[in-house]
């Protein structure tokens, strides 16, 4: 793990900027994000004495708002929410932790009955997940773990990249030998985005020692993807592989080597991301040179943010959940349409 | 007999190859008031800025109290004991008298201004200047001759003993320019060194000790005062021996020049311009006709509503009745774009705010309403502009005739020729010309031109002209008839030999009394 | 302040002497031109790829968009206004011509049209607001960079790609060998320069950013040209949009142009554009798109890791404006 992920190429200088972020980033992950589903955190809450609590309300809080997902994941959820008899409530925060954190401690002091969050920052989402159990309402922390919960929905960011890494070592090994070039379109913002990084980078590194690799840039846009990777590619016009933390950031660079002359079908190129993008997944479904996407299915996603709560609610044992990561690649053609369909 | 106070040697400066001061000498012993003359451009407000910091010289000293300086920063300036009152006053409106005094030297007591210790001193100063404004007053609700003692006062706080005045009576009435002028003769005898910068050579005949005059940034005469007449003076001022083609406004000989010239012109023609039965906020009804080729002054106070008419008449306040005719047509402004399309052109009084644009070409600021009527199908007609431009300021006598300099770089008088160039160049058809205050700001020489200018457009080119003026010389030089207005009604007429500086003055006393001499507002 | 005429004015036909003090004033105008030429030299030695003609297409196709909407920001700064809705219209534009290309099936020609309309409309709205109702032009505008958006995800709350090859023309093709983006980039900053110098609307708008009520007085019309610039940079930003949109194949609601405004402010400050009005120019406008672009092209070669290239970034564009501000008195 403590490995640099780096060829030897890279620079002196560079080297100690970029060890200082990958220690930083182990930090985080460790401190940000335990290991899934063990289910101690929960066993508190299940042994509360109010075991059958009916609920009527959910607060989603899903902070990213400018993202795809966002509209399709409270699309989905209101309706899973609707099933079961509950109505639901979001937030607009506009990718700021500081309009969550105003958004959030709104909703306890109006007793929300049961919080759905994703912390931008988690250590700093802590006390108000602690006044939140305090006041008696169920806490739910999505995409990590934080102390004071009632239970959790976790997706392994880390498992993402490795998925993507290790699919597009192998591509490597069996099409072009073990050599070529590879760029990574990396994201080290937010902690998501670090975790994402890490588990792309040390994968295929880990996988395809031979690729050098080139570029290591931050993107999670598509028009920063296109710009980043034409740079790269004015250096490099014979770059094989580009990753990226998110589909959005790939597609970018998908089209940029489609603008220096590059075949939608070339064999020799490699393009691939993680979120499971509607414009990532209809490339695959072409069978162009855009070959993976790490997807989560957003139904999974919308499901849990309704079942978990309600889990807690009723006094279940083990209410957390483990939100599945699959790799999508050529020939998935079924689950791309499942995940198109979902995507409306 | 002490060293002189300020004491001003070799000082020069240039601007981008432009010298504006090229070695002046000035020195002014303290108790003695004197009298800085000159051309606009001929670098009389440079030299003052030089010595309120605003510029470093090229080369130079500049002595004060004794020390020397080769250049000074604002603060400098002001701790080596100059005021300098500009004509744009730097006090603040919104903050009381006592406030603007102390602004930046405040008194203070545990942290906080002791307002009572700044109000007494206030009161104290303001006594010595005989202000009659109280310290707690607003100054943004003051006449404007009390705003100027206010600036004095805070002049006198700073313990300056070299006061510059630069044109203080510009913006002042008849009776507020002869209070100053007392307050001017009380500061010399209380010791201080005062400059005073003036185009008006009836202030300096009655306030100075001694002259310079500047021509060119340099010093082009310098004499006591006494035993000199107004005509060695103007004749330094503007460089030429020759008599002038047109009266002077200072010279006796002028009133008579301009009196037989307009009888001459009174020959009845047209009318141009007929104003019926016009009202609006603050003035009205007036009656006012203007013939082809005349030139009609509206006479009056600061305050008398002359200025609310031209700008009415203009179309930039609305109207609340009556009728205009340009000739034949009834013309109803509800904008500036509607006048000028009746060929009703207005050149402001006020050019800082509302004629020049500083930092736009002096080729843009003098044809911007002509470049549209100029071009062909949307494209500038770039040779024509440089043509009109170049007789343009030929006809106005722009010094310097630079198309390309920024307007900011022109002296007031060459930025007034800009302004008023934009009405009067041959491209441009205008019927009725309205001028508010011609000359505010402008020195002798380029007053006498901007004169010739205008008369020369009524008699040649058949405009109506009609302007206003606070100041008698002006309208005796320029108007062929005067209307005397107070209180936003036109009280009576002058014309031919009737109209005289005397006749004037007392027009406008009979009409506002002498009690009411100070009330005024803002134009 | 005048740098302007340093040819003495008597003399009568321009010398070749003149001439070369012309280019040399010009040089003194715009510093920042010295300040890129370093900056590609720098680039260029250290990586040995940066000229390259591949490179530089595809920082001439990056910095396109850009030229292209701070061509009329920047007019509409010298008349004393600011747009930064500009971000939020660029989105929707991009995603209403790929919705017309795309799910519509409509022609390349009705999707771009449908674009600039909703462009030509933003821009509508904020000019009444601000010209005519005489709203503050950064309120307002920042009003509608959020409002704008929100609509954009109201609309199309979901990615749009695949928009047909028809439509690719817009952002792929070559004219000349040159991609299309950059010849309309091309054409936009000609037209913006010819239409400060020959056309009197190009001078009205300089003398209503430097004195309005001047310029009222004048006779000109200080609202209506204002309010024709409002409607010119948001159909450019629908036009970027759409470029953009063309380009990538696809478009995202939440992401794309933000923070666009904030980056053509910078290009058209850096090219010496005042803030407060009445001043600036075409060909510093020019230069400052060319210097962002370079700028991050560069960093993104030199392969610097992405905290230190926001240092960096931050660092060159202080240099370059205190470049661009003390240069000319240095060479004095």
């Amino acid at each position: 793990m403590t490995r640099s992920p780096y060829s030897s190429s890279v620079s002196r200088r560079q080297f100690l900027a970029l060890s200082a972020g990958a220690a930083t980033t182990t930090a985080l992950a460790a401190a940000g994000c335990s290991a899934p589903g063990d289910g101690v955190s929960t066993a508190e809450a299940a042994g509360e004495p109010d075991t059958s609590r009916t609920l009527t309300k959910i607060g989603l809080d899903y902070p990213f708002t400018q993202l795809p997902l966002y509209a399709t994941l409270v699309k989905l959820s209101t309706a899973a929410a609707k099933q079961r008899d509950v109505s639901l409530l979001t937030t607009s925060d506009a990718s700021s932790a500081d309009t969550q954190a105003t958004n959030l401690t709104t909703w306890v002091t109006q007793k929300v009955p049961a919080i759905v969050s994703f912390p931008m920052v988690f250590e700093a989402t802590e006390a108000i997940a602690k006044r939140a159990l305090d006041a008696g309402l169920i806490w739910v922390t999505y995409g990590g773990s934080l102390e004071h919960q009632s239970a959790d929905i976790q997706f392994s960011f880390l498992k993402g990249g490795t998925l993507l890494g290790e699919a597009a070592a192998k591509w490597a090994n069996e099409e072009l030998g073990g050599k070529g070039k590879v760029a990574f379109l990396t994201d080290s913002t937010i902690q998501l985005g670090r975790e994402r990084t890490k588990g792309m980078i040390d994968a295929f590194t880990k996988h395809a020692p031979g690729v050098d690799v080139v570029a290591q840039e931050q993107a999670i846009d598509p028009d920063t993807g296109l710009s980043k990777s034409r740079a790269v590619l004015a250096k490099h016009p014979d770059l094989n592989l580009i990753l990226g933390v998110t589909d959005a950031a790939a597609y970018g660079g998908f089209k940029a080597l489609q603008q220096t002359g590059r075949k939608a079908t070339d064999a020799k190129t490699f393009v691939g991301g993680q979120d499971g993008a509607a414009p990532s997944l209809l490339a695959i479904k072409q069978g162009t040179f855009y070959r993976a996407s790490a997807a989560l299915a957003p139904q999974d996603i919308a499901n849990a943010v309704v079942e978990v709560p309600l889990a807690v609610a009723a006094g279940k044992a083990k209410p957390s959940a483990q939100v599945p990561i699959t790799l999508v690649g050529h020939g998935d053609t079924a689950r791309i349409d499942d995940l198109l369909a979902q995507n409306v | 007999m002490t060293d002189p106070n300020l004491r001003i040697r070799g000082l020069a400066k240039s601007f981008g190859g432009v010298r504006a001061l090229d070695g002046v000498d000035l020195t002014v012993p303290a108790g003695q008031v004197h009298a800085l003359l000159g051309h606009n451009g001929a670098g009389k407000s440079t030299l003052i800025k030089c010595l309120g910091g605003a510029f470093p010289p090229d080369a130079g000293t500049i002595e004060v109290g004794g020390r020397s300086h080769t250049r000074l920063s604002p603060r400098e300036s002001i701790a080596a004991g100059v005021a300098i009152i500009f004509q744009t006053l730097s006090v603040v409106d919104s903050l009381t008298v006592a406030e603007n005094i102390f602004l930046g030297q405040e008194w203070t007591r545990y942290a906080t201004v002791h307002r009572r210790a700044q109000e007494e001193l206030a009161a104290g100063l303001l006594e010595r200047v005989a202000a009659s404004c109280s310290p707690r007053d607003r100054v943004g609700e003051l006449p404007m001759g009390q705003r100027q003692l206010v600036e004095i006062a805070k002049a006198l706080s700073r313990s300056a003993s070299v006061l510059v005045l630069d044109e203080p009576t510009a913006a002042l009435s008849g009776a507020e320019s002869d209070a100053l002028a007392e307050r001017v003769e009380d500061l010399r005898t209380q010791g201080l060194a005062i400059v005073y910068v003036t185009h008006l050579l009836a202030e300096v005949e009655r306030l100075a000790d001694a002259v310079t005059v500047l021509r060119d940034g340099r010093v082009a005469h310098h004499s006591r005062v006494a035993g000199h007449t107004r005509r060695e003076l103007v004749e330094a001022i503007v460089g030429r021996p020759e008599p002038l083609p047109h009266g002077l406004p200072a010279g006796a000989s002028a009133t008579e020049q301009t009196a037989a010239s307009a009888s001459a012109d009174a020959v009845p023609r047209a009318p141009r311009l007929t104003v019926h039965g016009f009202r609006g906020p603050g003035f009205g009804p007036v009656e006012i006709e203007v013939a082809e080729g005349e030139i009609v002054g509206l006479y009056g106070l600061i305050g008398s509503g002359r200025t609310r008419i031209l700008e009415t008449l203009f179309g930039r306040r609305r109207a609340s009745g009556g009728t205009v005719r340009v000739g034949e047509r009834a013309v109803t402004a509800a904008r500036p774009s509607d006048a000028l399309a009746a060929g009703i052109a207005l050149v402001p009084a006020d050019r800082r705010r509302q004629g020049l644009f500083p930092l736009l070409s002096a080729q843009d600021n003098a044809l911007l309403p002509t470049i549209r009527p100029l071009a062909r199908r949307g494209v500038r007609a770039l040779f024509a502009e440089r043509r009109v431009f170049d007789t343009l300021s030929r006809a106005v006598g722009l010094r310097p005739a630079r198309p390309r300099l920024s307007a900011a770089a022109f002296s007031g008088g060459n930025q007034q020729k800009l302004v008023l160039g934009r009405w009067i160049n041959e491209a441009r058809r205008v019927d009725v010309l309205l001028l508010d205050e011609p000359t505010q700001g402008v020195d002798v020489g380029a007053r006498q031109e901007i004169y010739e200018v205008v008369s020369s457009l009524a008699s040649q080119r058949g405009t109506a002209v009609l302007f206003a003026s606070s100041d008698p010389e002006e309208v005796v030089a320029l108007a062929h008839r005067c209307l005397i207005v107070s209180q936003g009604r036109i009280t009576g007429e002058l014309s031919g030999a009737q109209l005289t500086e005397a006749a004037l003055l007392s027009a406008v006393h009979e009409a506002y009394g002498t009690t009411t001499m100070y009330s005024e507002g803002a134009a | 302040m005048t740098t302007a005429t340093t040819a003495p004015a008597r003399r009568p036909t321009p010398s070749p002497r003149a001439l070369a003090r012309g280019g040399l004033s010009t040089l003194r105008r715009h510093p920042l031109f010295v300040v890129l030429a370093l900056m590609v030299l720098v680039f260029q030695l250290a990586t040995g790829s940066f000229l390259d003609p591949g490179n530089l297409r595809g920082i001439a196709t990056d910095a396109a968009t850009l030229a292209i909407v701070a061509v009329p920001l920047a007019l509409l700064v010298i008349s004393g206004y600011l747009d930064l809705s500009v971000g939020s219209t660029l989105a929707l534009g991009g995603l209403v011509a790929g919705w017309l290309a795309g799910q519509q099936h409509q022609s390349p020609a009705v999707a771009v049209l449908g674009a600039l309309a909703v462009g030509a409309t933003v821009g509508a709205v904020n000019g009444i607001l601000c010209c005519y109702l005489g709203l503050s032009a950064f309120i307002v505008t920042l009003g509608m960079l959020t409002a704008v958006r929100g609509v954009a995800q109201q609309l199309f709350p979901l990615p749009l790609s695949s928009f047909g090859s028809g439509f690719a023309w817009l952002g792929g093709s070559r004219i000349a060998g040159i991609d299309a983006p950059v010849v309309i980039a091309a054409l936009v900053l000609v037209a913006g320069a010819l239409f400060l110098a020959l056309t009197p609307s190009g001078r009205h708008v300089f003398a209503i950013g430097v004195n309005r009520e001047a310029a009222y007085l004048s006779g000109i019309h200080i609202r209506r040209t204002p309010f024709a610039l409002f409607v010119v940079t948001g159909v450019a930003a629908a036009l970027a949009g759409a470029i953009k949109a063309s380009v990538l194949d696809s478009v995202v609601a939440g992401t794309s142009g933000a923070g666009f405004e904030l980056t053509v402010l910078t290009a058209v400050l850096l090219g010496g554009v005042a803030l407060t009005g009445g001043s600036g120019s075409i060909l510093g406008v020019l230069l400052g798109v060319l210097f962002l672009g370079c700028l991050q092209n560069g960093l993104t070669l030199l392969s610097v890791p992405t905290f230190w290239q926001q240092m960096a970034q931050g660092t060159a564009l202080v240099a370059g404006a205190a470049l661009a501000y003390f240069g000319p008195r240095l060479t004095r």
